[in-house]
């Protein structure tokens, strides 16, 4: 930065000859700096920034009975991510992450906030077993359940990828597990994927995210 | 500023004592710490995490757990696979090698229990049975938890 500012100075001063306009030049050039730093942090996210695109849909059930539909929320930010009950590490824990996050917001924060688990498992997460699950950890959490051509679009909108596998052999055939995308998407209030986080995130490192977009849309 | 310089020195003269108590050298054994139990309601999954201490000299492998809380218990790891979060079983048991602590943790590898014989509440224990190659049986109780990562887990 330091070579381009004085070479930049450098070209205004063998065509002005002038001391005078060389300082206001190489002034200007280090107020567009600042400037352009300023710019930039003002949308610095600490998660992956997605390039620009438009709402995601993602319709379904909540785990209420209600109609669930993104778009349709009041919410200035919503955090999305998929997973299936049966899931004993992954699942849970993201869903304990939220709810923490929830806390490190505060009450009236966090009720501009949407948290929205997508399950990729309707074949054995019913309504009643989401209702059972997703409340357990707050009931402001929407569990949504969708199923073919709906639970497809929900994924293929997030860019989301789930797989069964086969149960173990001799085993219990209900006891099987869903390869899937543990990412965190964080959406802005016009529903567009802004900011993705793997799993493994530093939780501090979403609450950031999160309260840069809640600043953008206050 | 008297009592926090007092900690310090405390702290420094604990090993001091350790090592005048058992001749120098830790005992040599095989430990489990920290377990602790995570069990959402409505999942009938449940993970339990705990660390083993393997003071032995030799390395040992864990190769079954089982549980009465649960129908079946498995040992796995979270891997990535095709850009998706994967449960892999280990085929031969979860190495625990010597001199060191084998941490089980979420995100990384757990003890999955399938089929909860009944409903856990965030207080209750889980009783785990640890078939260890070399060391044989150990047993433990595992505190149903809130939140694994918050909780720090007892020494059980």
């Amino acid at each position: 930065m330091d070579r381009l500012v004085r070479r930049g100075a450098g070209v205004v001063a063998a065509r002005g000859g002038d001391v005078v306009c060389r300082a206001v030049y190489a002034a200007l050039a280090i107020v567009l700096l600042v400037a352009t730093a300023a710019c930039s942090s003002a949308t610095d996210f600490r998660g992956d920034t997605v390039e620009a695109t438009g709402p995601a849909p993602l319709t379904g059930v909540n785990w209420d009975g209600s109609r669930f539909d993104l778009a349709s929320l009041d919410h200035d930010v919503a955090v999305v991510f998929f997973g299936y009950t049966f899931c004993p590490d992954v699942c849970p824990i993201t869903l304990a992450r939220m709810k923490r996050l929830y806390g490190e917001l505060g009450e009236r924060r966090a009720e501009r906030v949407a948290v929205v688990f997508v399950s990729v498992d309707p074949e054995r997460d019913s309504l009643a077993k989401l209702a059972e699950y997703v409340p357990g950890f707050d009931p402001r959490f929407f569990g949504v359940r969708a199923e073919g051509d709906e639970l497809t679009a929900a994924k293929s909108s997030f860019g989301v990828s789930a797989r069964n596998l086969e149960p173990a052999a001799g085993g219990d055939p209900d006891f099987y597990f869903v390869d899937h995308t543990g990412s965190m998407f964080l959406l802005d209030d016009e529903r567009r994927p802004r900011v993705i986080h793997p799993f493994e995130a530093e939780l501090a490192d979403v609450v950031a995210d999160v309260e840069t977009l809640l600043a953008e849309a206050a | 500023m008297r009592t926090t310089g007092l900690g310090p020195l405390l702290l420094l003269l604990l090993p001091v004592a350790w090592l005048a108590a058992c001749g120098g050298a830790p005992p040599a054994e095989l430990a489990v710490e920290s377990p602790r139990a995570f069990a959402p309601p409505g999942s009938g999954s449940g993970a339990v995490y705990f660390t083993v201490v393997n003071t032995t000299g030799a390395d040992d492998r864990l190769l079954a757990v089982t549980s009465p809380a649960a129908e079946r218990a498995e040992l796995h790891a979270m891997v990535e696979h095709d850009g998706m979060m994967r449960m892999e079983p280990f085929q031969d048991g979860m190495p625990v090698p010597a001199g060191e602590r084998t941490e089980l943790a979420p995100g990384g590898r757990h003890v999955m229990l399938m089929g909860l014989t009944g409903p856990l509440a965030v207080g209750d224990t889980v009783e785990l049975t640890l078939r260890f190659e070399t060391a044989g049986e150990r047993t433990l109780s595992a505190t149903v938890v809130a939140d694994p990562e918050t909780a720090a887990g007892e020494a059980g």
